[in-house]
């Protein structure tokens, strides 16, 4: 089914998910793609701003790391890396979105499950 | 100099670099990061920020396919595909900057047609004097004594404690600046490069505050308390935090006003209520629409609002507003299909036979009783007759006349009418 319409995948939920260990941007994109056996990319332009909008909603809460840079010139400061983590509230909203996303799915399901529509393949 | 402005001068070839790889000048990677800061146009703490985040991204991105054995031209280049338009990703940090509420995009779309529904009626409803309408004046800042009526002449070269304390001098105050919560705005003690940068002569409070809120490019940035004696710099969050307070409001009247003129049952006329409330008072703040600072519960006649002090004028406003309502002060009717321009017109709208314009006979005038003559009954369901006069749209009632009081034709006096007149049966 080349064209059908997938649903629109729930960037919050997805980041949250990850975040269940601290990371930074480049290795939660990576672990997007792990965990979705290659199947999503999640675009840098989309997953900072992303990741900003839900720090300013302290659904997580990040801090900076010096990091040494492969092109740091003698006596230039490092890189800095910003590492996400959840708070309290993040991990509250996750455990809801979980269950909303379980209990979604679940009433899909049974539509689905009501069809006589072959499966395509 | 921060690392942002040092770094957004990607292409300074003034300045020999030692040997290397790649020269830093031209560095495709500077380059974007450059146009980035420059498009996000926020204040220069939360660009260095974002700055140095895709920066650790891009170069990460880069080692990481260099290991894979990817030459370095195809990695930067595909690093910054992959990351996308500098102007795309600045506008959706802006965006993610100025909507904090998940959901608000969805609400005020649902709710924009409400708020359209709702204009009209609020328009009707207050222009019973159509030169006056009713409009609430925002009054913040100005709250505070002593600074109402000053002239204030900003150096742009101020720390923001310079200007803080320049206020409290005009306002014969001390001063107190809340500064972590200014950092989350973008004002940093510690940030030696930030500078006040408005630049105005003889200004009010209001219009230095707005010029300061515009320029660190954030919504209600920065706002303003008197507490204990003291004027209390800190964030527009912050304070609005701990101002929060829970009101009562019994708005038995208000549903009756705006069941009555609206012709909704008590329930309805509730809902438009609140919705009206959530609408117009800081519409991303209410959790309704996603937000969290404020909330609203009706219990029977009661609506429980728990919000920021500020929010409280306003709301009582619009309840006011819509009370008033209920006495509507009447609405210019419209002169229907007539040459509105015709100079020697006198129209006749309602409850007659034959509605509609009348050409006044030359050289002399005509009263109220003669028109009505010409116009046919008055039916008997008239209560009042009124004639209008002045501008099209802007016509004020100089004649009302209660029928029920004393009927037609019986009735003593006269009223001599003049070109362009309306007269409403109703």
């Amino acid at each position: 089914m080349p064209n059908a319409p997938t649903p629109k995948p729930d960037l919050e939920l997805i980041i949250l998910s990850v975040l269940d260990t601290p990371l930074y941007g480049y290795a939660i994109s990576k672990a997007v793609k792990a965990r979705s056996d290659g199947q999503m990319t999640l675009s840098a332009g989309v997953l900072y701003p992303a990741l900003a909008r839900l720090e300013k909603a302290k659904l997580i809460r990040a801090r900076w790391e010096e990091v040494n840079s492969d092109r740091a010139e003698p006596g230039s400061r490092g890189r800095r890396r910003k590492w996400y983590e959840l708070t309290d509230k993040g991990r509250k909203r996750l455990a809801q979105r979980i269950d909303a996303h379980r209990a979604f799915q679940r009433m899909m399901d049974a539509f689905i499950a009501g069809t006589s529509v072959e499966e395509s393949k | 100099m921060t690392r942002a402005s040092t770094r957004s001068r990607p292409r300074t070839r003034s300045q020999p670099e030692p040997a290397r790889l790649h020269s830093r000048t031209g560095d495709p990677i500077d380059t974007w990061l450059a146009l980035l800061t420059t498009m996000l146009r926020m204040p220069q703490h939360k660009a260095a920020e974002i700055r140095d985040e895709l920066e650790d991204h891009l170069r990460t991105r880069v080692r990481d396919q260099l290991v894979a054995g990817v030459d370095e031209e195809t990695a930067v280049r595909r690093a910054i595909d992959e990351v996308g338009e500098a102007a795309a990703v600045a506008h959706r940090f802006r965006t993610a900057a100025r909507t904090p509420v998940r959901r608000l995009f969805m609400h005020a779309s649902i709710l924009s047609i409400s708020v359209a529904a709702l204009g009209v009626s609020i328009a009707a409803f207050t222009s019973g004097s159509p030169s006056q309408p009713a409009v609430y004046e925002y009054a913040d800042s100005t709250q505070v004594e002593g600074l109402r009526a000053v002239e204030i002449t900003t150096d742009p070269n101020w720390t923001f404690e310079q200007f803080a304390r320049h206020v409290g001098d005009i306002a014969g105050k001390p001063v107190y600046i809340h500064w972590r919560s200014l950092a989350d705005v973008g004002i940093d003690r510690e940030d030696a490069d930030w500078t006040f940068d408005v630049d105005i002569q003889q200004a009010s409070f209001d219009t230095v505050m707005r010029l300061l809120n515009e320029r660190l490019d954030w919504d209600n940035a920065v706002g303003l308390r008197t507490f204990e004696g003291r004027l209390e710099f800190a964030s527009r969050d912050y304070l609005d935090e701990l101002t929060v307070k829970l009101v009562r409001y019994d708005v038995a009247d208000v549903i009756e006003a705006v069941s009555a003129n609206w012709n909704m049952d008590a329930e309805t006329a509730r809902d438009e209520i609140i919705d009206l409330i959530q609408e117009y008072v800081e519409m991303e703040a209410w959790q309704a629409n996603g937000g969290a600072l404020a909330s609203l519960r009706p219990v029977g006649n009661h609506l429980f609002i728990q919000a920021p002090e500020r929010f409280f004028p306003k709301i009582e406003w619009l309840l006011e507003q819509l009370q008033a309502g209920h006495e509507p002060q009447a609405a210019e009717p419209d002169a229907v299909g007539v040459n509105v321009k015709d100079p020697r017109l006198i129209f006749v709208s309602g409850l007659v036979s034959r509605p509609g314009s009348y050409a006044l006979p030359q050289e002399s005038g005509i009263s109220l009783r003669q028109l009505l003559a010409y116009a046919g009954d008055v039916s008997g369901e008239a209560s009042k007759i009124r004639v209008w006069r002045g501008e099209v749209g802007a016509r004020a009632i100089v004649h009302d006349i209660d029928l029920d009081a004393r009927r037609l034709p019986e009735r003593p006096d006269d009223y001599a009418l003049l070109p362009g007149d309306l007269v409403e049966v109703r």
